[in-house]
């Protein structure tokens, strides 16, 4: 037996030769790019990193082509027939197209193993035999997937895909890693060609095992009803039959991006000690130091009764709140950081400050909860004045300070950016103009007014809709106008202009800084200079009693335009002296020519807790 | 019998042929669909912005778009001629009475009207899903001047697919072969030399912007069609023409052994021979003005040469140049001891010995580690004692490789920053410096105050990469490790490493949530470290205030630029500091990886600016990406300022 397999073995030779010294050149060239570009790498702690790169890049290639030359090619021009008429078992000369293929994929990895460790200098015998049996293991594994695959016909091209497919889902829905098993640990980049004392016995097994299980597959396949299942499995796929399979692979694809996507994280969960927890919801304060222990507590009772009185209003599931003491915050700054999808709303402040950080936090928290029960929706443009109006409107109806902060802030935003009926349905322009604080003051200030005129209950109403409902997107100003008679029973321009006329009376409540500040007139253009274009601003107006420190906020834009929030811009501070009346300035070398940048200036004012933007402009550097 | 109809009528050729591809446009026109339905599932529909749809809008996945349709043009090519070859038919095409030129130009334009209706389509999806965006922004990004670029562009990528696969498809698989050989061999040289981007068809949708305007690369865009014209044209006359169906030969004869085994040979020689001469002339390029001869010969890493020695401690084996033995002699003398003290510290077992190879040089890095494995480069270390230091460093990552299982690296974007502030802070703790130590922090803090960098910045490696570069992760990382310490105790570092080691839980996390995870386990808390951190960071930025005060700031923008170079001019806003050294870095890619990475030493110019000047080879496109920094001694020892990497558009900068 040995002897016929020995014979067909060399007439497979003879009649492939050309493809298996081709396998060989190639493997050459791949292996001298690779192993060029690892001598150019400056990070590459080696140069055997290259061999790692062209085995496993290269070895599926070859063992795919292999595959395809003896046992594909074969059924597909049905000259299996004349083997099938030889003196040799059906056994016998699968076995030997199994050898034949297998000797050349090990001599293929035998020549890139034995090139690589020459021209590295790597010395040691046990490193060179670690890392040519970690290869041949590898290949003997594809060498066995190629040979089922080559005796599965027209069907290979699905299993292509699909297994790869299967054993991705596998590694994301279970606790199987497919780079620690068997053929993958093996080839493994991090460690393949570095592990230099320890036999990887465990993978090694494994891919026998792998491999045993592979060639078992293939021989029962070619073996069956007397080889002809294999056989009718290889004729050629149909171009319907090809584009049916295309698009059923890229749906299977597509299907699996979605139900990756709608895959929901855990909430975000303290550790610490030091963190004081609410009883009825999922609210957490991580306070940091046992003496700020108190203020947690306070914080903790202050959100549960704006949950408690929210939940009496619009009844939604409230996420996780985590709250976190940070010391380096000034004590009216709260941040929010970006959870994924359903994480909770994590804000940092300053516990250990007295002042209006509380109902910032409280706004936030309203805001943010709300957001994230509605799945983003509430924030989305044209409701976004809904969603802060409530929110500003629930923490102020309990904190008289904030609602006064609010009213001078709306009166400061308009002043800066006018009230118009569409002015809140555009809320991203008007964010950008006037702040996204100045946005939800005006917010407020119209909810406010709408809270004064038809009462919390219709008003509230309206805010419902928008956040419990989740109603569809009201689309522009026209629709959302006939929402707003339909609800409340008034004409919105009508309803805009008393709101107008409501903060025109407030204005007067100003204190004259706040006043000076926002009717200030700021211009920001671009001029040359030395260094290029430069961002030039000037400010005009009510000369501060104390020097004020401006900030420059600025970042560089897309081609195209979007919405960027204030906590991404960078700060260029403006000194504004007490008494002066104009100051001027720029900014250069920040940014160089052909780039979009969005600038905007703005001035803190003390009694409102915030500042005024008083310029901001989306300008292109010549 | 019923005799055969001839199609007579001019569009009844090119219907027969778009019959013949029509289970290939609906498997097109089934992936682009499947494209938009997973667009509408996986995000609220009136959120779908055009312009972050769109590829030359979005550089990331404008290369991907251009792969994409390329390899459909080739896919509808061999539909249309092998297949038909395979099949037998176009024997009987050739038959009929019809001229060849009406048979190619109804074959080509078949697939190019597949192909257009395609690009079409999915600019027409695009724009009508961005109708149902009304907000002010995002609802607002389109433009039909970009629309008609994004069309013509994708349309003029896919159509030079089709030019270049009936070329290709005259080889058959040696055609494929031959693409991937080329498209290897390119990428590498690309690697190398970023100016030869434009030879990848792919890069065509690469598009940057001056402003709101798309600078297409109208050269590349010309050569490209012009080749593609000339391919399809070779391609088409080699299958159609009037000598004999060629390609039919072709094929025919490719199945001769001889013939065959020839063209593997030539191929694979031609290969070869080309990638050698490509390969030793990009080690030969020659050097722009700004940089000297001996930086520039550091640019990629150089075997030391000579003899090599090979010397084995219990713990390293080391490999070297012999003519440096006496230095290494110093290091090895305390590397096991050096060792042992990292190993308790991190709690770690004996492992198998590291191996060091000294033999090579780096012009980034000092030193770079992997599983066993150093790369010392001899050259960056001043005396033993920071030798011994950087061995130190290296041989941190490395058993924190072991204690991670390696999981350390698939966090690597969230776990960068602690692994480099780890081995600084252990590397610190072998060779204790009070002035190194002061300078680290110094650097920390001043990155805080001027960058604005925190906490969310460090566990996004690509992000803080493309913004601040890579250096400044170690003097933050080495702060966060300090805080860590004190905050939860010294055990810890090697605990966390031990808790990444599990895959349970932790595999799918990133960013500040695997960190909050993985201290959890460790019953500390992620939040007080960070406010911690803050804290320190305050306290050393009093500390350090007068000097803060006196720091200055670098601005530079270009001044000028020719067809080989640009030129950027840099200045001081704040005093200049004695002996400061002034570099310029520039790179490649706006995504923020190194690619083509190289750095620029300063010029004094004659009014007290700086001038530094560039190759345009190290560019890609028409944008420079480039990054100031300034380095000098402090308290004897160096350190080092990064402004944030800036991007200037030059195509239309004056000259």
């Amino acid at each position: 037996m040995l002897r016929r397999i020995w014979t067909f073995g060399r007439k497979e030779t003879a009649e492939h030769w050309a493809v298996f010294v081709g396998l060989f050149v190639v493997a050459a060239l791949l292996a001298l790019i690779r192993w060029l570009s690892s001598r150019a790498d400056p990070l590459a702690p080696g140069q055997l990193d290259a061999a790692a790169a062209v085995i496993m890049v290269f070895t599926p290639v070859a063992a795919l082509v292999l595959g395809r030359r003896l046992i594909v090619r074969e059924y597909q021009q049905r000259t299996v027939q004349f083997l099938e008429a030889l003196p040799l078992r059906r056994a016998e000369f699968l076995f030997a197209k199994l050898v034949v293929g297998w000797v050349v994929l090990a001599g293929l990895v035998f020549g890139i193993i034995n090139a690589l460790f020459l021209a590295s200098g790597e010395p040691g015998m046990m490193h060179w035999l670690i890392v040519l049996l970690k290869s041949l293991g590898y290949a003997g594994v594809l060498w066995s997937c190629a040979f089922l695959l080559g005796l599965v016909g027209r069907l290979r091209f699905a299993l292509y895909i699909f297994v790869p497919l299967v054993i991705y889902l596998l590694e994301t829905t279970t606790a199987f890693e497919i780079m620690r098993f068997g053929p993958f640990a093996l080839i493994d980049p991090n460690t393949f060609p570095y592990e230099r004392t320890a036999l990887p016995l465990r993978a090694l097994g494994e891919s026998a095992a792998a491999s045993s299980v592979l060639v078992g597959l293939a021989f029962t396949l070619g073996l069956i009803r007397e080889g002809a299942f294999a056989e009718r499995l290889a004729n050629r796929a149909s171009p319907r039959e090809k584009s049916a399979l295309t698009l059923s692979v890229f749906l299977s694809l597509l299907a699996v991006s979605v139900f990756e996507a709608k895959q929901q994280p855990p909430p975000f969960e303290f550790s610490s000690q030091e963190v004081e927890r609410s009883r009825r919801w999922d609210i957490e304060v991580m306070y940091g130091w046992p003496e700020l222990a108190p203020q947690a507590v306070s914080v903790i009772r202050d959100t549960e009764r704006l949950f408690q009185r929210a939940e009496g209003l619009i009844p939604i599931t409230f996420p996780a709140v985590r709250i976190v003491h940070n010391s380096a915050l000034d004590q009216d700054d709260v941040r929010a950081v970006h959870l994924e999808d359903r994480g909770g709303v994590l804000l940092h402040v300053n516990l250990g400050m007295a002042g209006p950080a509380r109902a910032e936090l409280l706004y936030l928290v309203a805001h943010d909860a709300h957001t994230q029960a509605t799945d983003d929706r509430a924030a989305f443009e044209s409701q976004h004045w809904v969603l802060d109006g409530y929110a500003s409107w629930l923490v102020a109806s309990e904190d008289a300070e904030y609602e006064k902060r609010s009213w001078g802030r709306a009166v400061a935003a308009m002043k800066v950016a006018g009230l118009a009926s569409d002015t809140l349905i555009r809320f991203e322009p008007l964010m950008e103009r006037v702040g996204e604080q100045g946005a939800a003051a005006l917010a407020f200030a119209i909810f406010r007014q709408l809270v004064q005129q038809v009462g919390p209950q219709r008003a509230v109403a309206v805010a419902r809709s928008v956040v419990a409902e989740s109603r569809a997107v009201w689309s522009g100003n026209s629709e959302f106008s006939a929402v707003f008679e339909a609800t409340v029973g008034k004409p919105w321009a009508d309803f805009i202009g008393d709101a107008r006329a409501e903060l025109v009376r407030r204005g007067k409540d100003l204190d004259g800084e706040a006043v000076r500040l926002s009717t200030s007139k700021a211009t920001l253009s671009v001029r040359p200079g030395t260094l290029g274009s430069e961002v030039f601003y000037v400010v005009n107006g009510g000369a501060p009693k104390r020097q004020i420190i401006c900030q420059l906020r600025h970042k560089e834009l897309p081609p195209f335009d979007l919405f960027v929030p204030t906590k991404d811009l960078g700060s260029h501070p403006v000194h504004w002296p007490a008494g002066a009346y104009r100051v001027e300035g720029r900014l250069r070398g920040r940014y160089g020519s052909g780039v979009r940048v969005l600038v905007a200036l703005e001035c803190p004012v003390q009694s409102l807790g915030s500042s005024v933007r008083l310029a901001v402009s989306r300008m292109e550097l010549p | 019998m019923k005799p055969l109809a001839i199609p007579s009528r001019r569009f009844q050729w090119l219907r027969k042929e778009l019959r013949q591809l029509l289970p290939w446009a609906f498997a097109l026109a089934g992936v682009q669909l499947g494209g938009l339905v997973y667009v509408l599932l996986s995000r609220p529909i009136n959120a779908v912005v055009w312009a972050n749809e769109t590829p030359i809008m979005v550089r990331a996945s404008s290369a991907y778009s251009g792969w994409y349709w390329f390899v459909w043009a080739f896919v509808l090519v061999w539909a249309l001629l092998p297949r038909e070859q395979d099949d037998g038919t176009l024997r009987f095409l050739f038959s009929l009475p019809v001229s060849r030129l009406r048979l190619f130009v109804a074959k080509v334009g078949a697939a190019a009207t597949i192909l257009f209706a395609a690009t079409l389509a999915d600019e027409i999806s695009r724009w009508w899903l961005h109708l149902l965006n009304p907000t002010s922004f995002g609802g607002n990004t389109f433009r039909v001047q970009w629309a008609v670029v994004s069309l013509g562009l994708t349309t003029a990528v896919a159509w030079m697919g089709l030019g270049y696969a009936l070329l290709l498809s005259v080889l058959r698989w040696f055609g494929i072969a031959l693409a991937l050989l080329a498209s290897v061999a390119l990428q590498a040289a690309i690697d190398q030399r970023a100016d030869l981007g434009s030879l990848s068809p792919g890069a065509l949708l690469s598009v940057d912007f001056h402003g709101t305007e798309p600078l297409i690369s109208w050269r590349g865009l010309m050569w490209h069609s012009v080749a593609a014209c000339l391919a399809g044209v070779l391609g088409g006359f080699l299958w159609l023409g009037r000598t004999e169906r060629a390609a039919s030969h072709i094929s025919r004869a490719l199945q001769r052994p001889a013939i065959k085994h020839t063209l593997i040979a030539l191929i694979a020689g031609s290969s070869i021979a080309g990638m050698i001469v490509i390969g030793s002339n990009l080690v030969a390029e020659d050097t722009s003005p700004s940089e000297t001869a001996a930086h520039r010969q550091f640019e990629a890493p150089i075997d030391v040469g000579g003899e090599e020695g090979l010397l084995t401690t219990a713990q390293y084996r080391f490999r070297y140049p012999k003519g440096l033995e006496t230095r290494v002699l110093q290091l090895t003398k305390r590397a096991d001891a050096t060792y042992e003290r990292l190993r308790e510290a991190l709690g770690a077992a004996v492992g198998p010995p590291i191996s060091v190879d000294l033999t090579r040089t780096s012009p980034t890095h000092a030193g770079s580690a992997t599983w066993d494995t150093i790369r010392l480069d001899l050259r960056h270390a001043h005396d033993d004692d920071e030798l011994l230091q950087t061995l130190a460093h290296e041989t941190v990552h490395v058993l924190a490789l072991r204690l991670s299982d390696r999981r350390e690296v698939d966090h690597d974007s969230s776990t960068r920053f602690f692994s480099e502030g780890l081995a600084e802070y252990l590397g610190e703790a072998i060779v204790p410096s009070k002035a190194h130590q002061s300078d680290r922090w110094f650097e920390a803090v001043v990155a805080r105050k001027k960058l604005n960098i925190d906490f969310n910045d460090l566990v996004d490696r690509k992000e803080f990469v493309a913004r601040f570069g890579e250096s400044l992760l170690y003097p933050l990382g080495y702060t966060w490790v300090a805080v860590l310490v004190q905050s939860c105790g010294a055990d810890t570092l090697g605990r966390v490493l031990q808790v990444l080691s599990r895959s349970e839980g932790l595999r799918d996390l990133s960013g500040a949530e695997l960190w909050q995870h993985t201290l959890q386990e460790l019953h500390c808390d992620l939040n007080q470290v960070r406010l911690e951190h803050e804290a320190a960071l305050q306290r050393k930025a009093t500390e350090f205030s007068k000097e803060l005060a006196l720091l200055p700031t670098l601005v530079g923008a270009i001044q000028k630029h020719d067809k080989d170079y640009v030129t950027v001019r840099a200045e001081l806003e704040g005093l200049p500091i004695d002996g400061a050294v002034y570099q310029m870095s520039t790179r490649s890619s706006q995504a923020g990886g190194s690619d083509n990475f190289r750095t620029h030493v300063a010029r004094h110019s004659k009014d007290g600016g700086f001038e530094f000047v560039v190759s345009r080879r190290d560019l890609k496109g028409d944008t420079l990406d480039f990054q100031l920094s300034m380095r000098w001694m402090r308290n004897g020892a160096l350190v080092r300022h990064f402004e944030r990497w800036q991007r200037a558009v030059i195509g239309k900068h004056p000259r």
